[in-house]
């Protein structure tokens, strides 16, 4: 895992903003391993480095969205994924999706973030069937905990959260007019 | 010899310059602008309504919508407004916050139709849509697009959103809202089930027009 100083991270993005090209310079260096990761873990270790540039080039282009009072993490995440969507969108290609907070974790987000990952994909979904897929795959809880929780029967639940997966990876893979505003 | 990771971030911070950085104020201090520019429009070329000349001749205020009704239109205008500085952003995203505003004066317009309905039946509908509602679309719309266009050209182009349908649906219901606040002070048409009908629609059209092209337009 790439480690980073996400302070630093955000001063060197300030200065970058300044004009500071040597700042800008280190930022981008430090980023691209980073990036790097973040694509490998989601599209399973194959094309990131074309990703990493095309990030990179929009990081530039819209530097001046980031806002130096805010942290840089969510800022740099939040143009990872929205590359990430854009990529899959255009080439069709299936990534995987692991459906837990570790995704996030592994590239040094805080939990909150990496949460807002999994929420972000799980809003996609009908309330039911995130709520069934939040209890069994995210708190863990077995098949039969879920089904009494929510009053369905065993059998309706893995129905739902298979259903749901497979909905899941369509988002965030193939499907273009679901995933047409994210 | 140099690697192509390289030779970009050579291309990427040679020259480099201080950037202007992306700011809401303006985006505010336009669409108030945009506001009083409307304001003096429909003044000028439509004129004011009735009940309005006497309150500024010093007569009482009778009806309460000469007041409600452009604010019901100022407060769903600024929430989206709201919505769409949120949303500018990468790490943007809507708050059930954001449109609570307007989630509630659709509930208290839609709430006074039936009240309307259950008390007089649907008979009167014919009398309250009897007031040239076309002009009331038509003003609407054409203002709350003109609107979006000055919004794109200063400030909508810079943004980077995750979220371009949204914004773009976000824009244009700030626009026009904004547009059917301004138009208030001239139409004395008060009923619910015309609000609904003709400036919702306009409304509503000039979000799904601006959500189409926020699609195109607000990729990156």
């Amino acid at each position: 895992m790439p480690t980073y100083n996400s302070q630093e991270w955000q001063d060197l993005m300030r200065a970058a903003q300044a004009g500071d090209a040597q700042a800008y310079r280190s930022l981008l260096s430090a980023l691209r391993p980073w990036l790097l990761s973040y694509f490998r873990r989601r599209l399973h270790g194959s094309e990131g480095e074309d990703l990493v540039q095309m990030t990179l080039l929009s990081l530039h282009e819209k530097r001046h969205t980031y806002n130096p009072d805010a942290p840089f993490m969510p800022w740099i995440a939040a143009v990872a994924r929205h590359k990430l969507i854009d990529y899959v969108r255009k080439t069709g290609r299936h990534v995987h999706v692991e459906l837990n907070e570790e995704l996030g974790l592994a590239d040094g987000m805080q939990p909150d973030l990496a949460a807002r990952d999994v929420a972000v994909l799980l809003a996609q979904l009908p309330k039911d069937q995130a709520r069934v897929i939040s209890l069994h795959k995210l708190q863990d809880m077995s098949v039969d905990e879920v089904s009494r929780a929510t009053g369905k029967s065993p059998s309706a639940v893995k129905v739902i959260v298979h259903r749901g997966l497979k909905k899941l990876q369509a988002l965030v893979g193939v499907s273009k007019r679901e995933a047409a505003d994210e | 010899m140099s690697s192509p990771d390289d030779v970009l971030l050579d291309s990427l911070t040679s020259g480099l310059t201080p950037v202007k950085r992306l700011r809401s104020a303006p985006l505010w201090i336009g669409a108030a602008v945009g506001l009083v520019v409307a304001l003096i429009y429909i003044f000028v070329f439509y004129g004011p309504r009735g009940d309005i000349v006497a309150l500024m001749r010093g007569g009482a205020l009778v009806n309460p919508m000469v007041i409600g009704k452009p604010a019901i239109f100022l407060v769903m205008g600024f929430s989206a407004l709201w919505a769409v500085a949120d949303l500018a952003r990468p790490e943007g995203r809507l708050k059930l916050l954001h449109l609570l505003p307007v989630l509630a004066v659709f509930g208290l317009v839609l709430g006074n139709l039936l009240s309307e309905m259950a008390i007089f039946g649907t008979d009167n509908f014919a009398r309250q849509l009897n007031g040239g509602g076309h002009v009331c679309f038509i003003t609407i719309l054409c203002g709350g697009m003109a609107g979006l266009v000055a919004m794109w050209r200063l400030w909508l182009r810079r943004t980077a959103t995750s979220h371009p349908v949204l914004l773009g649906a976000m824009s244009g219901l700030a626009a026009a809202s904004l547009m059917a606040a301004a138009y208030a002070i001239h139409c004395n048409m008060d009923a619910a089930i015309y609000l609904l009908l003709f400036y919702g629609t306009a409304v509503a059209v000039s979000s799904a027009i601006a959500a189409l092209l926020g699609a195109k337009l607000l990729k990156w």
